[in-house]
């Protein structure tokens, strides 16, 4: 399990099946902030990311370092990992449910 | 077979889709009226409903000069010539609108309150005083009568089945998405926010003299007489509204009801300018369009960066999704304290507050509690009344910077660890990493 900011990488044992995600300029991007445009990524030669219904997921075939504009690098070894991007608690949700149950 | 129709064509169908589309635009529509197509068309609504059509049309520039500009023309206007009591409260109405369009004295007030400029005992004031007194007739005739005959020859048409589509698919949208979504929240800030600035300058206006309580209780009743309440609320009662008209049109243009043509005049007004008129005997009150009207995807009023809703006369109605707010929350949220937010009284507005203040703000200044703090972070507890509360978690970033940054969890988060691994959608026993940055 690493974390890095605001995402947190944890191993599984399989990548589902999913749309491959494109790299950008060479790097694919797990996540990017919404104001920044910081955004995590790795190098496309050493990964591939897939975007399942499960969740976003990440082969690595080569030891490679997840880079951030703000982070230190944080090294993965070769492996699968799901990516979780932190979230945040909405009010009201209960609310909502009951609303939409009503 | 009873002769009435029970089932739609498929075109037929098309082109309630149509109308429904057609109406809601008319409704929710923004910019200028058409102001001499909107006269001939209040002339044909009052000719088609018997009436004498009306000599005098008042343009007010939004629903709250309509209902502050009549009251004021009601005060002065009516009986004889006015005392200084209500000189006074007519002084209190101009300034409260002033106030709320935000413009102080000395600027231009429309034909609105042109009568009003001049003197009391004004031929055109008192005329415009007493019919404002005058409407109820005049009203039923023009917005329930007439459209309930009208429904009638539909009635002897239309099978029960395709009226209740037809009120199902076309007249009950436009209803959530004008009537429902637009037009109520604007009679409720008129009612909240309006009404408290107007109390206060009738206040105001009364310290020292008489009892303020006996002018208010004036306001109530002009309120009263001059029928606002009808006119605010016409969507309970009046069939002049989108929604009504919408079906109307397609019973008239699809199906072939000959006598909606007597609701051509409110249908022609409807598309001329707002559907918010106001008929009187002899006087007709006609309502000017928003400049703009700001929506979410689901139809709400809506304006993340200034007003969602702004009349010509300046008079404006902030709203986040749907919510009505003051205008700091949405144009100038670092201006708000958390003292303010924690008084909110109103539970919605104060969650929208606390979304656009940011959580770490209020908790830093709002007196939040310290509840627990591990490896992990800081655990934050800010108690709401009426409302789950401010639970949120400090995360620690292990990087050289040591930034940190605060995230909302849930309200029965107990330490920082289980607030973090919550916040990863991982057991809070599972929340382990081996490298963090």
């Amino acid at each position: 399990m690493f974390r890095q900011g605001d995402v947190l990488l944890l191993r599984v044992d399989d990548m589902p099946s999913g749309r491959p995600v494109e790299a950008e300029r060479g790097r694919l991007v797990l996540a990017r902030g919404e104001a920044t445009g910081h955004h995590h990524s790795v190098a496309v030669e050493d990964a591939e990311l897939v975007d399942a219904a499960e969740g976003v997921f990440l082969r690595v075939m080569a030891s490679t370092p997840v880079v951030h504009q703000e982070h230190a690098p944080i090294t993965l070894n070769p492996g699968t990992y799901r990516v979780v991007r932190q979230r945040e608690y909405l009010p009201g949700a209960i609310d909502r449910m009951v609303a939409l149950l009503d | 077979m009873s002769g009435r129709l029970d089932r739609l064509a498929p075109s037929q169908e098309t082109r309630l889709a149509a109308l429904r589309d057609e109406w809601r635009a008319i409704g929710l529509a923004a910019g200028p009226a058409d102001r001499l197509r909107a006269e001939r068309a209040a002339r044909e609504a009052y000719r088609a409903a018997g009436l004498p059509p009306p000599s005098l049309f008042l343009w007010v520039r939004s629903p709250l000069e309509g209902v502050l500009g009549a009251m004021h023309l009601a005060v002065l206007g009516a009986g004889a010539a006015p005392s200084p009591a209500r000189l006074r409260l007519a002084a209190a109405l101009r300034a409260a609108y002033a106030d709320l369009v935000g413009r102080p004295g000395g600027e231009p007030w429309g034909r609105a309150w042109a009568p009003l400029e001049a003197a009391p005992g004004d031929a055109l004031v008192r005329f415009m005083g007493r019919t404002l007194m005058d409407s109820r007739g005049v009203r039923d005739q023009v917005a329930r009568r007439l459209p309930g005959t009208v429904g009638r020859a539909v009635r002897s048409v239309v099978g029960q089945r395709v009226a209740e589509q037809v009120r199902r698919e076309l007249q009950g949208d436009v209803r959530h998405h004008v009537l429902r979504r637009v037009w109520a929240p604007t009679v409720a800030e008129i009612q909240s926010r309006a009404w408290e600035r107007l109390r206060d300058h009738v206040e105001g206006h009364h310290a020292g003299r008489w009892p303020w309580a006996r002018a208010w209780s004036v306001v109530r009743d002009l309120y009263r007489l001059v029928a606002i309440q009808d006119a605010l609320h016409a969507p309970a009662r009046d069939r002049t509204t989108p929604d009504w008209l919408a079906a109307y049109d397609f019973f008239g243009s699809v199906l072939g009801v000959d006598a909606v043509r007597h609701l051509r005049g409110s249908m022609d007004l409807a598309r001329a300018a707002g559907w918010w008129w106001w008929p009187h005997r002899g006087a007709v009150l006609l309502g000017e369009r928003p400049d703009h009207v700001l929506l979410d995807d689901q139809g709400r009023l809506h304006g993340p960066r200034g007003p969602a809703l702004a009349y010509p006369d300046g008079w404006t109605v902030w709203a986040w999704h749907g919510v009505r707010v003051p205008r700091g929350v949405i144009e100038n949220p670092e201006s708000v304290s958390a003292r303010e937010v924690l008084a909110e009284p109103d539970v919605e507005v104060r969650r929208i507050m606390i979304e656009r203040v940011g959580h770490e703000r209020l908790i830093r200044d709002g007196g939040a509690r310290r509840v627990a703090e591990d490896d992990t972070g800081i655990l934050w507890r800010l108690d709401l009344p009426e409302d789950e509360p401010l639970v949120c978690v400090e995360v620690t970033d292990a990087t050289a910077t040591f930034r940190r940054y605060v995230l909302r969890v849930p309200p029965d988060s107990r330490s920082p660890r289980e607030a973090v691994a919550w916040t990863f959608g991982v057991e809070p026993g599972e929340y382990r990493p081996i490298a963090e940055s």
